[in-house]
C-alpha cells in the first residue's frame, strides 16, 4: 500500500529525512512517533507527494515517484486524505462549501456533490452546522470538517499530521475515535504524532524516527 | 471545470473578499481615470492642431497680364498637383471686394486703377499640411507662367511644425508613464488581493486542485474586477467630458466616446492579465 525505499530528503542542503525504509500494509493503522524536528511532517509530505524525495523512490498506493509526473499529482492527491494539527480550512467559506471543495476539483455533477458533501458531514456528525464559518467552530468541530474533507472523496489512505495537537481532551478522543472509525472501515490511516503516551496507550504499531531516520 | 462554475466562484470571490476587490476595482478605476484624462487631452490637442493646421493656405499671386481663361487655365493644372485639396481662384474684382469689406470703403477708390493682383487661394490636403510638403507643391507651381509671388506664411508653419513636435514627444513620453505606472499599480492592488488568498490557493492544491481548476476563476475574477473598474472611470470620463463640453461652449472638443469606451476592454485586460500574472507565481512558490 505505502512503501518507502532508501529514501532521503535534503532542504536546504540540511538532511531532514535519512534512509527511509518503510512499508504500510493496507487497512493498517500506523503511528509515526516521535520529538518535534525528527522529520514526521516532512515524511508525510513526501507520502503527499507536496515534495519529491532527494533519493530513493514512494509508492502510493499505484502511483509511485519515479513515475508520477507533475501532472498527475492532483489526481494522486484526491485518493489520499490529508488533516493537519492546523485544520486548514478555507476560511471564506462555510463547512458545506469546504467539503464540497474537495468534491468540486474532481469534476464531480452537482447533484452528487451536495449529496455526497452532507452525508460525510453526517458521518462527522456535523451536518447541522453545514452553513456556519470554520471560525465559528471550535477546534475539534474544525477537525472533523477537514476530516470529512479529506474522506468525501473515498480515499485509501488517510494521512493525519499531529491531528490533535490543538485540541483539548475530549475532543482529541472525539477525533480518535472517528479515525479508529475510519480505518476500521478500511481505510489505511498514518498518523503522526510526538506523543509518546498516546502512542503507548494505542494498539496499534509504532514507527519511532528520531533526527531523521527510523529506530 | 464547467465556465458557470468558474464564473460563480469568481463572484463569489470578489464578494467574499469585498473590502479588497472594492479596494482593487477603485484603485483600477483611478487609474484608468488618469490614463483617460490623458487620452482625452491628447485628442483634443491633436485636434486643436489639425483645425490650425486645415487653416493653412497657400496664396499665389497672378501677373496682370495674364487674362481669365489663363488664370482658370492655371487653376485646372494646380488643381491637379498631388496635395492639392481645393483652388479658389480670386479675381481682380473679388480681390477687391474683400479689400473693401477688410478695409472699408474708400481707400481704393482713392486710387484710379485697382492695384490688387488676382490670385488662386490654395487648401492642402491634411497630410501635406507640413512645411516640407508645402514647399515641395510650391516649387511645382513657382515654374509656371504669369505668377508674380507665392506666399504660404512660411515661417509660421515651421513653428507650427516645431510645436507639433514637441507636442508629440512630449505626449508620447508622458502616455508612456500614465500608462507604466497604471499598470504597476493595477497589478500590484491585484497582486495584493491574490496574495491575500495565497493560504487558500494553497489548500486548493492540498485536496488536490488542478493549477488551471484554481487560476480560471481568479482569471474571471481580475477579468470581472478590472472590467468594473474601467466601467467606473468610463462613467466619470464620460459625465465630466458632457459637462465640460456643455459648460464650455466656445471649444471646439474632440469626439470622445471610443477613447471614453476604451477604459473598459482596458481595465479587463490589465485586471486579467494582473491576476494570471500574480496566481502563476503564488503557484510556483508552492510547485
Ligand atoms: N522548509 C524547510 N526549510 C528548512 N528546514 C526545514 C523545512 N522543513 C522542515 N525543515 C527541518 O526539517 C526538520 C524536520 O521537520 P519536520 O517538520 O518534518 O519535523 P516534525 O517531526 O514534523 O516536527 P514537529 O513535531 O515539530 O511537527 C526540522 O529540523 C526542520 O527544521
Ligand atoms: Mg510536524
Amino acid at each position: 500500500m505505502i512503501q518507502m525505499y532508501r529514501v532521503s530528503k535534503k532542504i536546504h542542503n540540511t538532511t531532514v529525512l535519512e534512509d527511509v525504509n518503510l512499508h504500510v500494509g493496507k487497512g493498517e493503522f500506523v503511528l509515526l512517533v516521535g520529538p518535534s524536528g525528527a522529520g514526521k511532517s516532512t515524511l508525510l509530505r513526501l507520502l503527499h507527494f507536496d515534495d519529491r524525495p532527494t533519493e530513493g523512490w514512494i509508492r502510493v498506493g499505484e502511483y509511485s515517484s519515479s513515475a508520477l509526473k507533475d501532472r498527475q499529482i492532483p489526481l494522486l492527491r484526491r485518493k489520499i486524505g490529508i488533516i493537519f494539527q492546523d485544520f486548514k480550512l478555507l476560511k471564506d467559506r462555510n463547512i458545506f462549501e469546504n467539503v464540497a471543495f474537495a468534491l468540486r476539483v474532481t469534476g464531480t455533477r452537482k447533484s452528487l456533490t451536495k449529496r455526497k458533501a452532507l452525508q460525510t458531514l453526517t458521518a462527522v456528525g456535523l451536518a447541522h452546522r453545514r452553513d456556519a464559518m470554520p471560525n465559528q467552530l471550535s477546534g475539534g468541530e474544525q477537525q472533523r470538517v477537514s476530516i470529512a474533507r479529506a474522506l468525501v472523496n473515498d480515499p485509501f489512505v488517510l494521512l493525519a499530521d499531529e491531528p490533535l495537537g490543538d485540541l483539548d481532551k475530549e475532543a482529541s478522543s472525539n477525533i480518535l475515535e472517528l479515525l479508529k472509525e475510519i480505518n476500521h472501515r478500511g481505510t489505511t490511516v498514518v498518523m503522526a504524532t510526538h506523543d509518546e503516551d498516546l502512542a503507548a496507550h494505542m494498539p496499534y504499531r509504532c514507527i519511532r524516527i528520531e533526527n531523521g531516520r527510523i529506530l | 471545470m464547467g465556465l458557470g462554475y468558474a464564473f460563480r466562484e469568481a463572484i463569489l470571490g470578489l464578494y467574499r473578499a469585498r473590502g479588497m476587490s472594492l479596494v482593487s476595482i477603485g484603485t483600477t478605476a483611478v487609474s484608468l481615470l488618469v490614463f483617460g484624462i490623458f487620452l482625452l487631452v491628447t485628442l483634443n490637442l491633436y485636434g486643436i492642431v489639425g483645425q490650425v493646421r486645415r487653416r493653412i493656405e497657400i496664396e499665389v499671386y497672378l501677373s496682370d497680364d495674364i487674362d481669365d481663361k489663363e488664370a482658370l487655365d492655371l487653376k485646372r493644372k494646380v488643381e491637379a498637383i498631388n496635395g492639392v485639396k481645393e483652388v479658389d481662384y480670386i479675381d481682380k474684382e473679388k480681390a477687391a471686394d474683400e479689400f473693401r469689406q477688410a478695409f472699408g470703403e474708400g481707400l481704393l477708390e482713392a486710387v484710379s486703377q485697382n492695384p490688387l493682383p488676382a490670385s488662386l487661394r490654395i487648401k492642402v490636403e491634411d497630410t501635406f499640411s507640413t512645411s516640407d510638403k508645402i514647399k515641395e507643391i510650391v516649387k511645382q507651381i513657382e515654374k509656371r507662367r504669369g505668377i508674380e509671388e507665392i506666399e504660404y506664411g512660411r515661417q509660421w508653419v515651421e513653428r507650427l511644425d516645431r510645436l507639433t513636435l514637441i507636442v508629440t514627444v512630449a505626449d508620447l513620453v508622458i502616455g508612456l508613464v500614465i500608462g507604466l505606472s497604471s499598470i504597476f499599480v493595477v497589478a500590484n492592488t491585484v497582486n495584493l488581493t491574490i496574495l491575500a488568498r495565497r493560504e487558500s490557493i494553497e489548500i486548493m492544491k492540498l485536496v488536490g486542485a488542478t493549477d488551471n481548476f484554481i487560476q480560471i476563476p481568479f482569471l474571471l475574477e481580475g477579468i470581472i474586477g478590472g472590467t468594473l473598474g474601467g466601467a467606473l472611470a468610463s462613467a466619470i470620463l464620460y459625465f465630466s467630458y458632457n459637462w465640460a463640453v456643455v459648460h464650455f461652449p466656445r471649444i471646439t472638443f474632440a469626439p470622445s466616446n471610443l477613447a471614453v469606451a476604451l477604459m473598459i476592454p482596458l481595465g479587463a485586460i490589465l485586471g486579467g492579465l494582473g491576476s494570471r500574472i500574480s496566481v502563476k507565481r503564488v503557484l510556483k512558490s508552492l510547485a
